[in-house]
């Protein structure tokens, strides 16, 4: 414990001053933290800004590219986090339990957002706070704890190098034990550019490196705990349109079956019998063993429970136990059963439940951990990293985990991602990523939506921008051709929209499964008493989506950046149901830029800025570029 | 079949999620379903406006009273010999008349179809006597049904192109209100060439119903092409679909305001029955198969996910 003198929490001035004005669904508040000079102060979240971004992803966007420069280092203390709330958190609205971290990445140099469940956002809204900014750098390990108005920078020497799991522990028993944690393992610490950051030590925001981020201010967490409730606009409508939205997803069959049955692994075997899990990094669509990685195995084999975030009814997540090991988490989810297991060529279950512990412990991020490590087994076999780790290895596969969170021996050089440690190796092409970002679990040879989803998505490679996956696998709104280029541009585009939008809301994502547009605009309008539509919440993901790209512009990416790996444009796959295919990209993005708005290379026009009220974003990029 | 995109685009203009709703029969005829569920399916058949909730004779009373209770307009469909069809004409007629005085206000009845299927197979009087047969199998069950409409469900994955249009005549002839394609027990959904070739033999004089598969918009848009592409057809008295996903169905169709995409052509095998044989008798999977070959389209079946 540490003195008593620095624990004591600091109102913050500013919070909810007489004549401050009440917005419904907001708390009208955001927090900001000043690491280097150990100060938390106030500031009005404007209404323009509610309008024009919402909350979550947006809100922070808009900070981000006001606030850090052009050409910022992303691990400076020039950089800044944003983690944030949306207009709906803490509501009880379906699927509202969610926040997200906005910053620029280290891996990927891109804008970027990472979202997770569990509990923390609610509480983090409960406090008084629709986002939380903050910047700086500590000159000593410190952690954050925000009770209700108050907020303290605490000391946190004592638990630098902890694991997720201890740190959550030992801050409960400093602070409260009802405190909701987000923190970051040794890999954080270390910088790692794939490190995570977890909370209710199962839950990652996890992708970006958002956790390195984290560790180069040495803030190794943030415990909230609050007990404000927002207002709601209309209490009677809003009940009656939650009620709605639950309905549907009480009637969709992934919603109501498949995610709580199987949990998201019900995607390996669906995803297999097309031809589309990728296999030792990519090489193949198929993998002969993927029943034994299943979600239909993991119920069998370690499913102990499923776990839901806040105000979840469809509770996708599993709590799992290794047979005849004291060890049990939560997990694996479908991209990281995919990453330790297809993305490696291994099919031990329980070798793959490990090393997604292990990322859950280290605060490290499963998709990029084991598909980085999928690309060393790739260098290692065509002989470029001696003595590396070979396909199918699951022992090695576990250890190299423990490796990239301590940053120890080749895990030195994994822990930098796999872009980057295939160009040590002379081998670019092996690395199985868009911007930096490692591409998760769909192969796009076989689903060619998706392929344009990764290669525009502005935080590289990501199935969550357009979850193309929905329409052109799972049939959700409605089954369209997986493998026509007809028109999947205009779906992108769309999808990508609300997704901003959703995000900016922070709802989560598989809500969209059962939910259309007017489901969420009828939920923000009651909850918010803004008469916002469906096109509204379009445009606002638009509005969205288009500054990330001027944020991303401003750094120099372009239609270069907007590819895919060489091996999904050249190399069809030869075997399951997607063989003798590639992905047709050049003439889907051709489209995707026009239909944006955007020039031929990919750079938003200042006349598609100004229709989307963007006019600060479109005088600089005028002012950059001449356009 | 072929289906253009405009084609699409233009049912879906033509609708709106209400209508769309009171085209919806909302479906629950699983063996192992407890009365709570019926209770639900008629709670959300009221709150979304569909047309009537289908269900086994067994559940009438219970479907009947629990909307009683609450005012509702919502019909209640009876399914009659279900699922094979194979009982006898009293035994069907008696199902009818027990669920109407249970409170049925639509009969949703199956065709005899080994007997439909005996009439192109047989001689010429024995081919009258079959046919005299599912006629007078059909016109007991009207009877019975005292004025409510009756559909007859021809289970078209068993029966080739003219067996649909000779059960569809005599289904006409026995008095019936509606045509409908399958069980959802059978070998087959239901396929827009099906429900096209159903409309064409019936005209607007009967209603058409697609069951079985329609699980989404784009899925009731097609069906809707098929056999109900003009406006005096978009009545609850001329075309139903049967389901129980409608509120998915309903709910989906938002998606469609906000892009045109949605309806690119879809590959025609894709949403041919010929595509769909393995699990028909062989006798008529085989016809179906010479029917592919014969098919302008057959070229996309070389196209690789078949």
């Amino acid at each position: 414990m540490q003195d008593m003198p620095e624990q004591r929490l600091q109102k913050i001035q500013g919070f909810l001053e007489e004549g401050d004005e009440i917005l419904d669904g907001w708390m009208g508040k955001v927090l900001r933290v000043d690491l280097k000079g150990k100060k938390v102060s106030s500031q009005p979240l404007s209404r323009e800004q509610t309008q024009l971004f919402l909350g979550g992803r947006g809100l922070g966007v808009d900070v981000l590219f006001r606030e850090v420069a052009r050409g910022t280092d992303p691990l400076s203390p020039e950089n800044k986090m944003v983690f944030a709330t949306g207009p709906l958190t803490a509501t009880g609205a379906p699927t509202s339990g969610r926040y997200s971290v906005i910053t620029k990445s280290p891996l990927t140099g891109t804008i970027f957002d990472s979202n997770s469940g569990g509990h923390f956002g609610v509480q983090l809204k409960r406090c008084g706070w629709d986002a939380m900014i903050v910047e700086g750098q500590s000159e000593k390990p410190s952690y954050l704890w925000i009770h209700d108005e108050s907020a303290e920078i605490r000391k946190a020497d004592h638990i630098w190098g902890y694991t997720t799991h201890k740190t959550e522990d030992a801050i409960k028993s400093e602070t409260d034990k009802e405190a909701k944690v987000a923190s970051i393992g040794p890999a954080g610490e270390r910088q790692v550019l794939i490190s995570a950051i977890i909370n209710d030590k199962h839950r990652a925001a996890g992708r970006g490196g958002v956790g390195a981020v984290m560790g180069s201010k040495k803030l190794k967490a943030i415990a909230v705990l609050g007990t404000h409730e927002p207002t709601i606009a209309s209490r009677d409508e809003f009940t009656a349109t939650s009620r709605v939205s639950l309905e549907a997803i009480s009637k969709n069959p992934v919603t109501k079956d498949s995610l709580p049955n199987y949990g998201t692994t019900v995607l390996v075997n669906v995803m297999n019998e097309i031809g589309a899990l990728p296999t030792m990094n990519f090489q193949r669509g198929y993998f002969e063993d993927a029943d034994a990685i299943s979600g239909e195995t993991i119920r069998e084999r370690i499913f102990e429970k499923r776990v839901a975030c806040d105000a979840c009814t469809i509770a996708c997540g599993r709590e799992t136990k290794i047979p005849g090991r004291d060890r049990r988490g939560e997990g694996p989810e479908y991209e990281s059963t995919w990453a330790f297991g297809a993305a490696c060529g291994v099919r031990d279950l329980e070798a793959i439940a490990e090393a997604n512990y292990l990322c859950n412990e280290y605060g490290l991020d499963t998709i990029s951990t084991g598909s980085t490590i999928a690309c060393a087994m790739e260098l290692s076999s065509a002989g470029h990293l001696s003595s590396g780790p070979a396909f199918g290895d699951a022992e090695a596969m576990v250890s190299l985990v423990s490796l990239i969170g301590e940053q120890h021996g080749i895990g030195k050089d994994l822990s930098e991602g796999s872009l980057r440690l295939a160009e040590r190796y002379g081998r670019p092409e092996f690395s199985m990523s868009v911007k930096g970002l490692e591409i998760p679990a769909y192969d796009p040879r076989g689903i060619q939506g998706m392929g344009l989803a990764f290669a525009t998505s502005n935080r590289g490679a990501c199935h969550l921008r357009a979850y193309m996956i929905s329409t052109e696998v799972l049939g959700n709104p409605c089954l369209i051709d997986r493998f026509k280029i007809e028109g999947k541009a205009s779906l992108t585009i769309l999808l990508q929209n609300i997704s901003a939008a959703i995000d900016s809301m922070v709802l989560c994502r598989f809500s969209q499964f059962a939910m259309n547009p007017d489901h969420y605009a009828g939920l923000l309008h009651t909850a918010t008493g803004v008469p916002f539509t469906a096109r509204d919440l379009i445009n606002i993901g638009e509005r969205v989506y288009n500054l990330e790209r001027v944020f991303n512009t401003r750094e120099g990416l372009g239609r270069k950046a907007d590819s895919l790996p060489a091996r999904l444009l050249e190399t069809p796959l030869s075997e399951g149901h997607s063989k003798n295919t590639t992905v047709a990209l050049a003439p889907m993005l051709d489209e995707y830029y026009k239909l944006r708005g955007w020039t031929a290379d990919g750079v938003p026009t200042a006349s598609t800025l100004a229709e989307l009220k963007l006019g600060e974003a479109s005088k600089q990029i005028v002012e950059s570029y001449a356009i | 079949m072929r289906i253009s995109s405009q084609s699409l685009r233009q049912v879906a203009d033509l609708l709106v999620e209400e209508q769309l709703a009171g085209l919806i029969d909302h479906t629950e005829l699983k063996p192992h379903v407890l009365r709570r569920k019926i209770r639900s399916i008629c709670d959300e058949a009221d709150t979304h406006g569909f047309a009537a909730v289908c269900v086994n004779s067994c559940w009438v009373r219970e479907a009947s009273e629990h909307l009683r209770s609450k005012s509702s307009r919502v019909g209640i469909a009876s399914v009659v010999g279900f699922p094979l069809g194979q009982m006898s004409t009293e035994s069907k007629a008696f199902e009818a008349s027990d669920a109407i005085a249970k409170g049925a206000t639509e009969i949703d009845m199956v065709v005899n179809v080994g007997k439909v299927r005996e009439i192109a197979a047989s001689s010429a009087d024995e081919s009258r006597t079959m046919r005299n047969f599912v006629r007078e199998d059909i016109s007991a069950v009207v009877k019975k049904a005292d004025g409510a409409p009756v559909k007859v469900i021809l289970e078209t994955g068993y029966l080739t192109d003219q067996e649909i249009v000779e059960a569809c005549r005599i289904s006409e002839d026995a008095g019936a209100a509606f045509v409908k394609t399958s069980t959802g027990f059978g070998p087959m959904s239901a396929y827009p060439a099906h429900l096209k070739l159903m409309r064409e033999t019936v005209g607007e004089r009967l209603g058409v119903k697609a069951a079985g598969g329609v699980t989404n918009f784009l899925e009731a848009i097609r069906s809707i092409y098929a056999a109900a592409n003009a406006p005096n057809l978009l009545r609850p008295d001329k075309f139903r679909i049967g389901t129980s996903n409608g509120i998915n169905i309903v709910n989906s169709l938002s998606w469609a305001k906000y892009d045109d995409s949605w309806f690119t052509e879809e590959v025609p095998c894709r949403i041919c029955p010929s595509n769909y044989v393995s699990k028909q008798p062989l006798e008529i999977q085989t016809v179906y198969v010479k029917k592919c070959k014969t098919c302008p389209n057959n070229g996309y079946r070389k196209f690789k996910d078949f």
